[in-house]
């Protein structure tokens, strides 16, 4: 069922069980996993169905520290959220993402990768991804021509990766949420402010508002929060009535830890024969290729965080702009057109006439490291309320971006260690960029970009002063308030969230359901 | 008449720019001890020599021609080849470079991973160009 919030009656008291306050990849998947239940759902979704700028503007703020994409064109602020622009890419987090590692400071989640593995064969299935096999071996069988680069998995190994259509949940999903009986949709329903009981361990019911001047309240048992780490966190802090510091906030996390995938050009893969290198290529039939990952055992001898390396044909590369440079437009869909102009490697592979008929070759000699590297938890990379507010009257969220030097140092080590595992093979040699070799400066580049993860600000921990939200995603001291989605976690892994976003999401609402029976 | 000057300039532009590029990327096969081989697939002689003289400024008691000579030409049981013995050069640097790759030994000179021991070829040829 859909209802649009500028419709109703001024003031109008909505109830459910549930309450789940955004319709992004990680609050559709909830909704639709309650279809066909006895329990009645409100979803919330700030915007409509499609684009609008007004809306769009709610969410911009101020940039500080290191260079990042204008917040207002970082997530899209409509029913679908941020999948109506995402490239698709997904891979699965490593078990030593989850691990307490004692080289990585602030590292730990109080559960381990199997808690969320049984989550993702469903999560497959929403980002409609192929098969859900991410060994290697399988899709060398699928394929015999994926030859893998003949490197020790000890130190280097390939990690799978599938591509999603991409799947856009806007258009995908709607007609399932709109029909289902048990789920009701409000669209321009802007959460503004959170209610809690008097000593502020429940939530009473949150207030939505919109442009058409209309406010409304929502009571439920449960609400969830799977508005993206920024938004997450700025409602939390900026709820600061009836907890002054935020809700949530007793211990001074809210808003801290964001943390992104760090992704730049680093150096050139030459090769002393002319090889297509297909398994680590986009685009083939099968819509999975492979990444180089620096494996478990070298992240602990050389203490650094986990990170990947794919292999791009240079002249494609060659043509590649950094993303921050390029997605630089407040208007999300103009930075969008510029991204996939001079960034997007199917725009940038396409190959003329002349290129097509007489220089026809899949073999290259030379290729394009692009690194893909996780972020250290940093207290001081964070979300903080801005004095300026939106034109609902929420404090604008400002974001101070931090990156810290191991994040430099593993980017070196692991281009490195793909040099010396390529100079043992005997198959060529690498060439790392000047500024990854200049030993005086700790700290990655300026146009080091994000790859759009917004991950952290409300992390999950065992312990109230480590963490926002304990192992089920419930905010610490509040019985009846989840947070869903990459907000939630503890460290970033080194690849694309969407995939473990969805199956975080799942395993939340799983445990809903379980209390929701008691 | 010009079409004809226009069919030879067209001709030796067409046959001479591969064959002179070709000879500028690739120095060609030479004496193993100072032709770093995989690294004269993608370097010109140019690089080769810069890596060579990196080398030198960072290890500066290596640079003398014989010391880096007999450096080279010296196996893992400490016996030292016959300069003459191309044969048995070529084979001893290809497993150097093998066993510094395999034991980290090795070096990032003008952008370059590399080994010691290709590091050694290039600042000896340093010295022949």
């Amino acid at each position: 069922m859909h209802i649009d919030a500028r419709e109703l009656d001024n003031g109008s008291v909505i109830e459910g069980d549930i309450c789940i306050i955004g319709a992004g990849a990680s609050g559709i998947s909830i909704a639709l996993d309650w279809e066909n239940t006895p329990y009645k759902v409100i979803l919330l979704e700030g915007g409509g169905f499609e684009y609008d700028d007004k809306v769009q503007e709610l969410l911009n703020g101020k940039i500080t520290g290191h260079p990042y994409y204008p917040m207002k064109a970082s997530r899209l602020h409509y029913f679908g959220g941020a999948t109506g622009h995402w490239g698709g890419m997904c891979s699965t987090f490593d078990d030593i993402d989850f691990k307490n590692r004692d080289w990585v400071e602030n590292s730990g989640w109080p559960i381990k990768r199997e808690d969320i593995a049984a989550f993702y064969p469903k999560a497959h299935e929403i980002l409609d991804l192929g098969p859900y096999e991410w060994d290697v071996k399988y899709w060398k069988k699928e394929d015999p021509s994926f030859v893998s680069l003949p490197l020790d998995e000890n130190v280097i190994w390939d990690k799978m990766w599938h591509f999603s259509p991409p799947t856009r949940f806007g258009s995908k999903y709607k007609d399932a949420i709109v029909n289902a009986k048990n789920i009701h949709l409000y669209t321009y329903a802007n959460v503004v402010d959170i209610d809690a009981v008097e000593n502020v361990t429940a939530i009473n019911q949150v207030v939505v508002k919109n442009y058409a001047n209309k406010q409304h309240t929502v009571k439920a048992k449960y609400f969830v929060m799977a508005c993206c780490s920024i938004q997450n966190s700025r409602l939390l802090l900026a709820c600061n009535k009836q907890a002054p510091k935020g809700i949530g906030n007793d211990n001074d996390l809210v808003g801290r830890y964001f943390m992104e995938h760090l992704e730049i050009k680093t150096g050139e893969l030459w090769l002393n024969h002319k090889d297509s290198l297909k398994l680590y290529q986009q685009g083939n039939k099968n819509r999975v290729r492979a990444e180089l990952a620096i494996s478990e055992k070298m992240q602990e001898s050389l203490k650094v965080l986990n990170s990947t390396i794919s292999l791009i044909p240079l002249d494609i590369a060659d043509k590649m702009q950094p993303a921050v440079k390029l997605y630089a437009y407040d208007d999300p869909r103009k930075s969008s057109d510029t991204l996939s102009k001079y960034s997007n490697w199917y725009n940038l592979s396409k190959k003329s006439f002349f290129e097509r008929h007489f220089m026809s070759t899949d073999q290259n000699q030379a290729f394009s490291l692009y690194t893909r590297a996780e972020q250290l938890p940093n207290p001081n990379s964070r979300v903080v309320l801005s004095d300026e507010k939106d034109a609902l009257g929420v404090p604008r969220a400002n974001l101070n971006w931090a990156l810290t030097p191991i994040d430099k140092k593993t980017v070196y080590t692991i281009n490195h260690l793909l040099g010396e595992q390529v100079g043992v093979a005997g198959i060529g040699r690498i060439k790392l960029k000047d500024w990854l070799i200049d030993e005086t400066d700790k700290q990655l580049p300026d146009f080091t970009s994000g790859g759009w993860h917004h991950l952290g600000t409300t992390r999950m921990s065992e312990n109230p002063k480590t963490g926002v939200v304990d192992a089920n995603c419930k905010v610490h001291g509040i019985n009846n308030l989840y947070i869903a989605g990459s907000s939630c976690f503890a460290t970033g892994g080194s690849v694309n969230p969407t995939l473990t976003v969805v199956a975080i999401s799942l395993r939340l609402s799983s445990y809903l359901k379980e209390r929701m029976a008691i | 008449m010009k079409r004809r000057l226009f069919i030879a300039t067209t001709s030796i532009a067409a046959i001479g720019l591969p064959v002179a590029y070709y000879f500028k990327k690739n120095i060609g096969k030479g004496d193993p001890l100072t032709t770093a081989d995989m690294l004269s697939h993608f370097c010109d002689a140019r690089t080769l020599k810069d890596i060579g003289l990196a080398y030198l400024k960072l290890v500066p008691s290596e640079n003398e021609k014989q010391k880096l000579t007999d450096i080279l030409l010296l196996n893992k049981e400490g016996k030292k080849l016959k300069p003459s013995d191309e044969s048995a050069i070529e084979e001893l640097i290809a497993k150097k470079i093998h066993e510094d790759f395999l034991t980290q030994q090795t070096l990032v000179l003008n952008q370059w991973v590399i080994s010691v021991t290709e590091a050694r070829q290039c600042a000896l040829f340093s010295f022949i160009q």
